[in-house]
């Protein structure tokens, strides 16, 4: 293979305050080279990826590209250097289309467009110039930005519609979008950051076969992943972070799995054990024809019924944006229904206060947002919810003894760190903030609960955590609806499966074993175009 | 006045009543558009009232010149405000609600400080030279409709013919996708190599100027003189009608020519003697800006970024 | 909660020493003094620059506002209607709700006191015990009902409140021009726009011979020391800190946010309403056009210097009386416009954005 650098790293360091993100990084990435960056949450993975996007300038250390020493202060430089970047959290306006989104892009960078098609294709690079010489002028015309996007798409057989509005795309296509913006300014080399976090495995395979015919054009791909699976599939190199330093860099199948695993985490993971019960009675929760609107008036959840039982876990797998945080905001109260009907325990309560008092905890998906309140203390948070607050206050008047008692013991149970009760909780780490949520929701006990994606963005650490007390609460004869976009955790947890598609809910306990036909599922067996 | 007359004489008093309204909403719409919400605009309104009425004034050796003069003191006073509302919403990312009023009882106060070290407290208004309407040849004759649309001033012709262009700056320009998406997803653009903070206040210097000239009109051309507060709640309309104009220049052209009519029957009617009180006039254009929020819009969707500071480093 | 932006860098280290070491201090003392000197010395340049005196101005100023025993009572009673309206904006801004209505609030209060004190009083037993405690119960009611219009137009509508309460401003400031100037109120004899005085026995009767230290000064106060317990000792209050910190983590815990925002808006508004009762009840016994001279804006200004804290507000609502009572002094002695007040307040809001306070208190995000 081919041995030419195009990007060096060396003694890359960047420091926030006294918390060194990235410390003494050396890197080196090949010419037409996939590699791999594995690391745990908060390992220093994006934080290496923005300092080589420009986001971030650098504490010490330079960057290298093709061997010359370059400077990056914003994104605008790194761009004009032939770096693109695939963000986690798409960089896409909703409201415009593909090809404005396109056109944002290209009117930036017209001195480099020329080279958009490096190939002999002498006809439709002149098209394009021509297109872009058009563009990059004082006018926008829509025309021109359709076609611009249109002949890229044909060139690399990304296709999509130009005139369609991002919103109105699924996750899959956003992401070619967002790789088709790289391409649009010729990126060489191009970062993905946790790319198939979203995508169900139809369009991870999708994006694979895009990632190598990239590479089969000479251009360079950063992969940047903590799933072993797919970073051993597709990568060619591996790099380990772990807390902000390089601890492994080899060819991929030099280190098994299991080997990574211990680089990535620096110990070995124990499995946690999962008493097989097959004793569930009871009926808990009872969903019959649920229909319900999303935010923008479409029908999210489609004739669902579901029902769940004592003593299980019941998971909904599925892409984001399928229904499953309709669905679950349904069954709290947060958004109202149009059809059918929700039942727990044998009652129909209105509004999230009564459900909660009915017994429901609810770990929602948005930590930051839904779960806690980053700038009340952690004691606060922990009151964070009806029954809690109810239970600490006489006539309206919040009791301070036993709200100082309640706090230091759901502290002290839930190993809470820093264990201080009167500190705001913005201060603390994801998976001690998440601590507090399963403090707060899990410790009444409630007959219910629901747990949305409750370990995304932790480490695998805390994600251990989660799924402990997840079973912890199965043992105890209480029922877990347990919706995630992880696929591995659904399998992992669950007694009984459904896959959500398209806000319509389809059992799949039956093809638990079988990932291709799960994916088939989750897809809704159409949108397999690659 | 028979009723031709009385026709005639409203379309006319609804155009030059919508004009001010008009000037400082397109500027409003650029500003939102790009993600500021600039609730200082009646502020930024009352400056322009006062700098250009103090432009024609020191101007008045000129008398040809001197509104123009004026009219730029209003659009130059505009800007500088605008400049520190930039410095306290974009530099140091404050909220834009606190901002826009500080910049408004700030105006207030202003205003009146330098009119009266300026003035002294006289009986009569300071008036200056102004704007004079004139009949637009052959087209003024037209019946019915004549007077109504083509015997104004130049500003109000001005300010009609800014609608086309700045509907033409957002939609066919790249400049204008470029701050239509800045007011969406600040970071999409920036990750592009785009510069929100730049754009933005840019955005928020036009507006400032917009709402000066804006004000500059009530001083220059509306009446020939400064009386404080003279803006009397106008900026506020304004920003009713970027709303109800769903940020769309041409939509906004159409809501300020509603609340155009608005002050022109609290004119005719407090006028007319009709044994209504003037109060119930004066009341009109904000129960309508009221209704009209309330009743025609529900939830408009603004732009998904607007009036959130942006942190790149976030 | 202070973060000090990077144009402070310089005096970053220093500061950051003693904040750690005294971080109340700091928080509750320092910063403030420093916004208010350094509000003091803009202000003052500007006066410079407009060609007055500022030491001469700001010397007249403190003088009569606190020279002298009766300048100290003249300041406390100028300070209650900023402390109410200054307590009406601190519980609904912590609740996130961006009330700038308290203006119209203020007035609606005002004109239902006038209205109980000239109709109906004469028509009850011509005693205080009665009267005074229905006028304002009445004004309560009125305050409420003002602000539920803008609670209502948000919860079921969408509508900004920041936009609607300021057009209520505008109208409700002309309603009352339309009951006093030709309506209904107007004074018998219909010279003015003013209405008649009320009742004397609906009045709220001075505490001293000397100056006009009423009883609603107390009012004002127990209210502030209410209020925080109620913020920071109930579940009513949790809710609405939580609500105004986190709306859509309050809406998952089940605390509804259109409920909250109904009740603190009608709290909000009546306690504005309240304060012009008051003032109406204790000082001016006619309702005129020029009864308020901005009170609900400056009450922005008053709740954020005291960074939405009800006890604070006091401090800072006193401050801000002895501008005003002030400002009639710069005016009377140095010929400046006693507006200025409007522009040293604007410079006051400005110092706090600069010193980042007003971000402790999130925007809620809307789903």
């Amino acid at each position: 293979m081919d041995t030419e650098t195009v990007l060096e790293l060396q003694n890359i360091t960047k420091t926030f305050g006294d918390l060194v993100a990235v410390g003494n990084v050396n890197f080196e990435l090949q010419v037409g080279e996939i590699h791999a960056i594995l690391g745990e949450n908060g390992a220093g993975k994006s934080t290496l990826m923005n300092l080589i996007y420009g986001l971030y300038e650098p504490t010490d250390g330079s960057i290298f590209i093709s061997g010359i020493k370059k400077q990056f202060k914003t994104p605008r430089d790194a761009i004009a250097n032939g770096i693109g970047m695939v963000h986690q959290h798409f960089m896409l306006v909703e409201n415009l289309t593909v090809a404005e989104n396109i056109a944002l892009t290209v009117s930036q960078f017209s001195s480099r467009s020329g080279a958009i098609m490096p190939e002999n294709d002498a006809e439709s690079q002149q098209y394009v110039d021509r297109n872009i010489a058009a563009l990059s002028r004082f006018r926008y015309k829509t025309d021109d930005a359709v076609q611009i996007t249109e002949s890229l798409s044909k060139h690399y057989g990304l296709v999509v519609d130009p005139n369609a509005l991002i919103r109105s795309l699924s996750v899959g296509l956003k992401q070619r979008v967002e790789i088709l913006k790289a391409l649009a300014v010729d990126a060489r080399i191009l970062i993905l950051d946790e790319p198939t976090a979203v995508l169900s495995p139809q369009e991870v395979k999708g994006l694979f076969n895009i990632l190598r015919r990239l590479q089969e054009d000479n251009r360079s791909i950063m992969f940047i992943s903590h799933k072993m699976k797919e970073v051993l599939e597709i990568s060619d190199r591996i790099t380990v972070l772990r807390l902000g330093e390089k601890v492994y860099n080899g060819k991929t199948g030099e280190l098994s799995a299991r080997g990574l695993a211990r680089e990535m985490l620096g110990e070995e993971l124990t499995e946690i054990e999962r008493i097989e019960n097959n004793t569930t009675n009871g009926l808990v929760l009872n969903i019959s024809s649920l229909t319900v609107q999303g935010n923008r008036g479409e029908m999210a959840v489609k004739d669902v019924s579901l029902q769940t039982f004592r003593g299980e876990i019941v998971g909904i797998a599925g892409v984001d944006g399928n229904g499953q945080r309709e669905l679950a905001e349904t069954v709290m109260g947060l958004r109202p229904t149009v059809g059918g009907k929700v039942e727990i325990l044998g009652k129909q309560p209105i509004g999230t206060k009564n459900i909660r008092q009915c017994g429901v905890g609810y770990i929602p998906e948005d930590r930051r947002t839904m779960g806690i309140i980053p700038t009340f203390t952690i004691a606060e948070n922990l009151l964070l919810n009806v029954p809690h607050l109810e239970n600490v206050a006489n006539w309206g008047v919040i009791d301070q003894t036993i709200k100082h008692h309640t706090s230091t013991e759901l502290i002290d149970a839930y190993d809470i760190r820093p264990p201080i009760a009167d500190i705001p909780t913005a201060t603390l780490s994801g998976g001690n903030q998440q601590k507090i949520v399963l403090a707060r929701e899990i410790s009444p006990q409630p007959d219910l609960l629901i747990a949305v994606n409750p370990t995304r963005g932790l480490d695998i650490n805390a994600a251990q955590y989660v799924h402990k007390n997840l079973l912890a609460q199965r043992e105890r004869k209480k029922s877990v609806l347990l919706i995630s976009t992880e696929l591995d955790e659904v399998l992992k947890m669950s007694d009984r499966l459904y896959v959500m598609s398209r806000g319509e809910l389809i059992e799949a306990t039956e093809h638990r074993d079988d990932i291709e036909a799960l994916g088939l599922l989750m897809t809704g067996e159409t949108d397999t175009d690659v | 006045m028979n009723f031709i007359e009385l026709f005639e004489d409203i379309l006319a008093a609804t155009i030059r009543g919508a004009t001010p309204l008009l000037i400082a909403a397109l500027g409003e719409v650029v500003s939102q558009r790009a993600g500021v919400i600039n609730i200082g605009i009646e502020g930024m309104m009352l400056i322009g009232a006062l700098f250009g009425m103090l432009g024609s004034f020191y101007a008045s050796g000129l008398p040809f010149y001197a509104p123009w003069i004026g009219l730029l003191f209003a659009g130059v006073s505009g800007l500088v405000t605008a400049a520190l509302f930039a410095y306290f919403a974009i530099k140091l990312r404050g909220d834009q609600v606190v901002i826009g009023t500080a910049i408004t009882l700030l105006a207030l106060g202003l205003t009146e400080v330098v009119y009266r070290r300026l003035f002294g407290e006289t009986g009569s208004p300071q008036s200056v030279v102004n704007f004079k309407e004139f009949d637009v040849p052959v087209l003024s004759q037209i019946p019915l409709l004549g007077k109504a649309f083509f015997s104004h001033n130049i500003i109000v012709f001005i300010a009609i013919l800014l609608v086309p262009c700045v509907y033409l700056f957002l939609f066919h320009t790249q400049q204008g996708l470029r701050i239509r998406a800045c007011g969406e997803h600040p970071k999409a653009i920036s990750t592009v190599g785009s510069n929100v903070s730049l754009l933005r206040t840019m955005c928020l210097l036009f507006a400032g100027t917009m709402a000066g000239i804006g004000g500059g009109y009530l001083s220059l051309a509306d009446v020939p003189y400064f009386i404080p507060e003279m803006t009397a709640g106008r900026g506020f309309i304004a920003l009713a009608i970027v709303i109800f104009g769903k940020w769309h220049p041409m939509k906004v052209f159409g809501a300020a020519l509603l609340f155009g009519f608005g002050f022109a029957l609290d004119n005719r009617f407090q006028a007319s003697g009709l044994g209504i009180q003037y109060q119930w006039f004066l009341m009109l254009p904000f129960v309508l800006g009221l209704a009209v929020l309330a009743g025609f819009v529900g939830r408009a969707e603004a732009p998904l970024a607007l009036g959130k500071p942006y942190n790149p480093s976030e | 909660m202070y973060n000090l932006p990077a144009s402070y860098q310089k005096g970053k280290l220093y500061y950051k020493k003693i904040l750690e070491k005294y971080p109340r201090l700091v928080q509750w003392v320092v910063v403030p003094m420093f916004i208010l000197s350094g509000a003091f010395i803009t202000n003052g340049l500007i006066i410079l620059l407009c060609g007055y005196n500022p030491i001469q101005a700001y010397s007249a100023a403190l003088n009569v506002s606190f020279g002298s025993i009766t300048g100290i009572g003249e300041t406390l009673v100028k300070s209650t209607p900023f402390l109410m309206t200054g307590l009406s904006v601190a519980i609904a801004f912590r609740c996130g709700i961006w009330n700038i209505g308290a203006e119209g609030q203020f007035l609606m209060g005002a004109l239902s006191a006038t209205w109980f004190g000239t109709k109906i009083a004469t028509l009850l037993p011509n005693t205080s015990w009665i009267a005074i405690p229905l006028c304002l119960t009445l004004a309560v009611l009125a305050g409420g009902i003002w602000g539920v219009i803008p609670a209502i137009l948000k919860v079921t509508r969408g509508v900004n409140e920041v936009i609607s309460t300021i057009m209520l401003n505008y109208i409700a400031i002309h309603f009352v021009s339309l009951m006093i100037d030709g309506g209904p109120l107007q004074e018998a004899s219909k010279t003015g726009p003013q209405s008649d005085p009320i009742a004397h026995w609906v009045s709220l009767p001075r505490l001293f011979d000397s100056h006009r230290v009423h009883p609603g000064i107390g009012i004002a106060v127990v209210l502030a020391i209410i209020l925080t317990f109620v913020l920071f000792r109930t579940t009513f209050g949790y809710q609405i800190r939580a609500v105004g910190e986190g709306a859509a983590a309050a809406e998952a815990a089940g605390f509804s946010v259109a409920h909250n925002t109904i009740r603190v808006f009608c709290l909000s508004g009546a306690l504005a309403a309240l304060g012009g009762a008051i003032e109406l009840m204790a000082l001016t016994p006619r309702l005129s056009d020029s009864f308020s001279p901005g009170y609900g804006y400056t009450a922005i200004a008053v709740a954020l210097l005291a960074k939405l804290h009800p006890l604070l507000t006091i401090a800072t609502a006193l401050l801000f009386g002895a501008l005003s009572k002030g400002s009639f002094a710069m005016e009377a002695e140095v010929g400046i416009s006693k507006q200025v007040t409007w522009m040293m307040q604007a410079i006051i809001l400005l110092f706090v954005i600069g010193l980042g306070s007003v971000q402790i208190f999130q925007k809620r995000t809307s789903k």
